[in-house]
């Protein structure tokens, strides 16, 4: 076999090449955004759930009149807060370090007020792992 | 271009056969890694401000101390019962417009304990 063929024959196994990349790619990148938003969909509802159950209990104890209760409650619900909803790690931080913080406190305010038990329904999240990047879920 | 002669034609087709499609391959394995990121930043806001607003009804009838209803409600406003194909396309966009349906019946129904 000549030079010459071997050259064409490897520019027509590049062109190939380069063509199914070009294709692959344009798949890849439709599947890997849907992929990562439906994943971002479920990790940001499961993550501010448990703040928002937080708020739903502050709210019905902010509507009681009872001044000891009014005041213990200004301490927490600044830990009942939303930052934002932008996944940025600091923020991720901000909140599980809120939700960590102030869970002890509600537990003990629905005890002394004798109302029902505080379920935040955080089980799956994991504190250690802040971040949401995605190559840690 | 007949590199092979006459004798080989399925030699050629071989040959683009698997070179696209090893090209195929590295291209969607190296552009998913690089959009699975950005998808995740533009999913993660919305389905932290649904689950907010989720929380938000569940802690209220946890507070008000109707479990049944609490319960009902954290079974109906699941991931499983939000995110599915009766709300969202196939390209995981919703097909409602501004607050989730189910969410929004819950919520009518926490102001209609409220009145």
């Amino acid at each position: 076999m000549n030079e010459d063929i071997l050259d064409s024959v490897l520019d027509f196994e590049k062109e190939c090449y380069d063509s199914g990349f070009e294709e692959g790619a344009e798949a890849g990148k439709k599947q890997g955004h849907l992929e990562g938003r439906e994943l971002g969909i479920q990790t940001g509802f499961q993550r501010y759930r448990s703040l928002g159950i937080m708020q739903g209990r502050i709210s019905i104890w902010k509507a009681q009149k009872d001044d000891k209760l009014q005041s213990q409650l200004k301490q927490v619900e600044q830990y009942s807060q939303c930052p934002s909803f932008e996944n940025d790690p600091k923020v991720a931080d901000k909140i599980s370090l809120n939700i960590k913080m102030v869970k002890t406190k509600l537990r003990l305010l629905a005890a002394n007020t004798q109302s029902p038990p505080v379920e935040l329904h955080d089980d799956k999240l994991v504190f250690q792992k802040n971040d949401a990047s995605i190559e840690d879920l | 271009m007949d590199v092979w002669g006459d004798e080989e034609p399925g030699q050629l087709a071989k040959i683009k056969r698997d070179h696209t499609n090893a090209g195929y391959l590295d291209g969607i394995t190296r552009s998913k890694e690089q959009s699975l990121q950005g998808g995740f930043d533009e999913g993660y806001p919305e389905g932290a401000a649904m689950g907010l607003e989720v929380g938000r009804i569940i802690g209220y009838f946890q507070g008000q101390g109707l479990r049944d209803i609490e319960k009902k409600a954290f079974d109906e406003l699941s991931e499983a019962s939000l995110f599915n194909s009766q709300y969202y396309n196939a390209d995981a966009t919703p097909n409602f417009q501004g607050t989730h349906p189910l969410i929004k019946k819950w919520q009518d129904r926490v102001q209609s304990f409220n009145v």
